[in-house]
C-alpha cells in the first residue's frame, strides 16, 4: 500500500479505514481478479515490448517520477516503443497519478482526447 | 489412537538476529544464511530423530513439504521419505504432504508416491496439499487456479493408481495422452490419503466427501479452532449422511514433556517461541495471496487468524494458554490430548516432538518422556 503513493497521507487515509462487509467483498474480488489476471507472468509480461511498435494510434504515456512499483525508467521506453506518444512525467507523485493528481491528470487527458479527436 | 512423529525440519542454525532485519523467514530471506555444512549436520540429525520413533513406537513418522525457507528444509519430502524408508522396517512414513498444484505434471508425483510404496513395502501415507500460501509466490503457480489445479491433480494421480493404464487423461491445467504407472503402487486400491490443512471450509468438504472420506488434519491452531474444524467436519459428514470415524480427523500439535511443568515450560518455553515468532513469521499477503481461498474462507481468516500470526509476539504461555502446544508434565499433555477427544473425538495425534531450536539432546528426552508417559495411557 505504502508503495503506491508518493505522498503518504494518501496510505495513512486508506490503512486507517476499517472497511465495511461491502467493501470487504468489493476489495477481495478486485484483488482475486487481479491475481488470476497477473500472477504469472508476475504483474506484466517482457515478451510484449517487441509488439509495442505495431501500436500506431496516438498514445498519452502518464507516468509519476516516485513511482515505486514499476520505476519512471519505463517511461522513457513506452515513449521511444510507441511510434506516437507523448510523455507527461508527474512530478511527486508515485503509481497512481489520477489518485494522487486528479485534477491535473484530467487535464492531460482532456487535451490529449481533444488534440487527437 | 495413531500416533505420528512429525518433523518440520527447521535450519536451527539460523541467526535470529539477522533474520529479524528481513520481511520474512520465508520466501525473501536471503539464502547465504544457509550453511551446506552445517545443514548437513541437520539433516543427519533431523533424519535419526525420525528413525528413532520407530524404536519408541509410533505408528508413523510424518514429513512435509515447503519451499525456499529456513523454517523447514524439505522441498522434496520424497527424498527424505526414501531415505527413511532404508533405515525402518515396519513404522508408516507419512509424507504430510505434497503439494499437488504446484506442479507441472502430477504424473511425477503420482509416480515417485508409488516408487516409495513399491520400496517400503506398502508403508506409505500420502498427504495432498494445497502448498500454503507462501509457495505461490516461491513457485510462480497462480494462486486463484489452487483449487482446480488441486482437485485435477487429486483425480489424475488417483487415476493412475487405480486404473488400468494406459490411458488418456484430459483436464483443464493438465493433460496426458498416456498415463500408465510403472510402478503401480504397493497398496490396494493405493496408499491412503491424509489431507493436512489450514481449515478452509472448501477442504474441509471436500475432504469429507463420502466419495473419499480422507483423514483431515488441523495444523497449528489454538484448541478451539482445531475443535471447530473437526467439528465442521463431522457436521458436513453428517449432511453427507455419515458419522466420522476418529481415524478421519487429526491434529498436529507442537508437542514437549517433561518430569515438570516448570521444566517443561524453562525447556520448551524459547523452542516454540522460535517456532511461531522466527521460522512462521510471515505478511498476511505472503500467507494469503489473493485467490489461494474463496473469498468467503479469505474473510474468515481475517477475522480468526490475524491474532495469530499478526497479532505481535507469541509467547510460550500464550501458546500453552491457548491449546496450540501442549507443554508440560505428562499429565498436563495427556489431559490436553483428553480434552480434545472428548470435545471431537479426533483419532490421529501428530505429534511435533521437534519445533523451532529446540537440541537434538531436548528433542530425544522429550520423544523418550512422551513414549514412556503419554503414549501408553493414548493406546489403552
Amino acid at each position: 500500500m505504502r508503495n503506491l503513493y508518493h505522498d503518504q497521507s494518501f496510505a495513512d487515509r486508506i490503512l486507517a479505514l476499517t472497511p465495511d462487509e461491502a467493501q470487504m467483498d468489493l476489495m477481495l474480488k478486485n484483488r482475486f481478479t487481479v491475481a488470476k489476471l497477473g500472477w504469472q507472468p508476475r504483474w506484466f509480461n517482457p515478451d510484449l515490448e517487441k509488439w509495442l511498435h505495431r501500436i500506431k494510434l496516438p498514445a498519452l504515456v502518464v507516468w509519476g517520477d516516485d513511482d515505486k512499483i514499476m520505476p519512471p525508467a519505463n517511461a522513457a521506453l513506452w515513449r521511444e516503443r510507441l511510434p506516437d506518444a507523448r510523455l507527461v512525467m508527474v512530478d511527486d507523485c508515485g503509481h497512481l497519478p489520477h489518485v494522487e493528481h486528479a485534477i491535473l491528470i484530467a487535464k492531460h487527458v482532456r487535451e490529449f482526447v481533444e488534440g487527437v479527436a | 489412537m495413531q500416533l505420528v512423529s512429525f518433523h518440520l525440519m527447521p535450519y536451527r542454525p539460523l541467526d535470529l538476529v539477522e533474520a529479524a532485519k528481513h520481511r520474512s523467514p520465508w520466501v525473501v530471506l536471503p539464502n547465504r544464511l544457509y550453511d551446506p555444512v552445517k545443514g548437513a549436520e541437520e539433516y543427519e540429525r533431523h533424519i535419526d530423530a525420525l528413525v528413532y520413533a520407530e524404536q519408541l513406537g509410533f505408528d508413523a513418522i510424518g514429513v512435509n513439504e515447503h519451499h525456499q525457507t529456513a523454517y523447514g528444509l524439505m522441498p522434496a519430502p520424497n527424498l527424505i521419505a526414501s531415505a527413511l524408508i532404508q533405515r525402518t522396517k515396519t513404522i508408516k512414513i507419512a509424507i504430510l504432504g505434497r503439494a499437488l498444484p504446484l506442479v507441472s505434471n502430477p504424473i511425477y508425483i503420482a509416480e515417485e508416491f508409488a516408487m516409495l510404496d513399491v520400496m517400503s513395502k506398502g508403508r506409505i501415507i500420502a498427504g495432498f496439499v494445497r502448498g500454503i500460501g507462501s509457495e505461490y509466490h516461491s513457485s510462480g503457480t497462480n494462486p486463484y487456479f489452487s483449487h482446480e489445479r488441486f482437485h485435477e491433480a487429486h483425480d489424475l494421480i488417483i487415476r493412475a493408481w487405480t486404473d488400468p493404464g494406459p490411458f488418456a487423461f484430459d483436464g483443464d491445467h493438465f493433460s496426458l495422452r498416456y498415463v500408465n504407472l510403472w510402478p503401480r503402487p504397493y497398496q490396494t486400491p493405493h496408499p491412503p490419503v491424509w489431507i493436512p490443512s489450514q481449515g478452509s471450509s472448501e477442504t474441509i468438504a471436500w475432504a469429507a466427501d463420502p466419495k473419499r472420506k480422507y483423514p483431515f488434519l488441523v495444523t497449528f491452531s489454538s484448541a478451539d479452532l482445531v475443535a471447530r474444524y473437526h467439528n465442521t467436519y463431522r457436521d458436513k459428514a453428517r449432511q453427507y449422511g455419515y458419522e466420522v470415524a476418529p481415524e478421519q480427523l487429526g491434529w498436529a500439535c507442537p508437542i514437549y514433556v517433561a518430569e515438570t511443568e516448570a521444566r517443561a515450560r524453562a525447556e520448551a518455553g524459547p523452542a516454540v517461541e522460535t517456532l511461531f515468532n522466527d521460522f512462521l513469521r510471515q505478511s498476511f499477503e505472503m500467507l494469503m495471496p489473493p485467490g489461494y481461498t474463496s473469498i468467503g474462507s479469505m474473510k474468515n481468516f481475517i477475522n480468526m487468524r490475524r491474532g495469530l500470526l499478526g497479532g505481535g509476539r507469541a509467547t510460550a504461555e500464550g501458546l500453552i494458554a491457548s491449546g496450540t502446544a501442549l507443554i508440560g508434565s505428562p499429565r498436563t499433555v495427556l489431559d490436553g490430548i483428553e480434552r480434545m477427544r472428548e470435545r471431537t473425538g479426533f483419532g490421529i495425534l501428530v505429534a511435533l516432538l521437534q519445533f523451532g531450536i529446540l537440541s537434538d539432546e531436548l528433542t530425544r528426552r522429550n520423544m523418550d518422556l512422551f513414549a514412556a508417559e503419554v503414549m501408553p495411557c493414548l493406546r489403552s
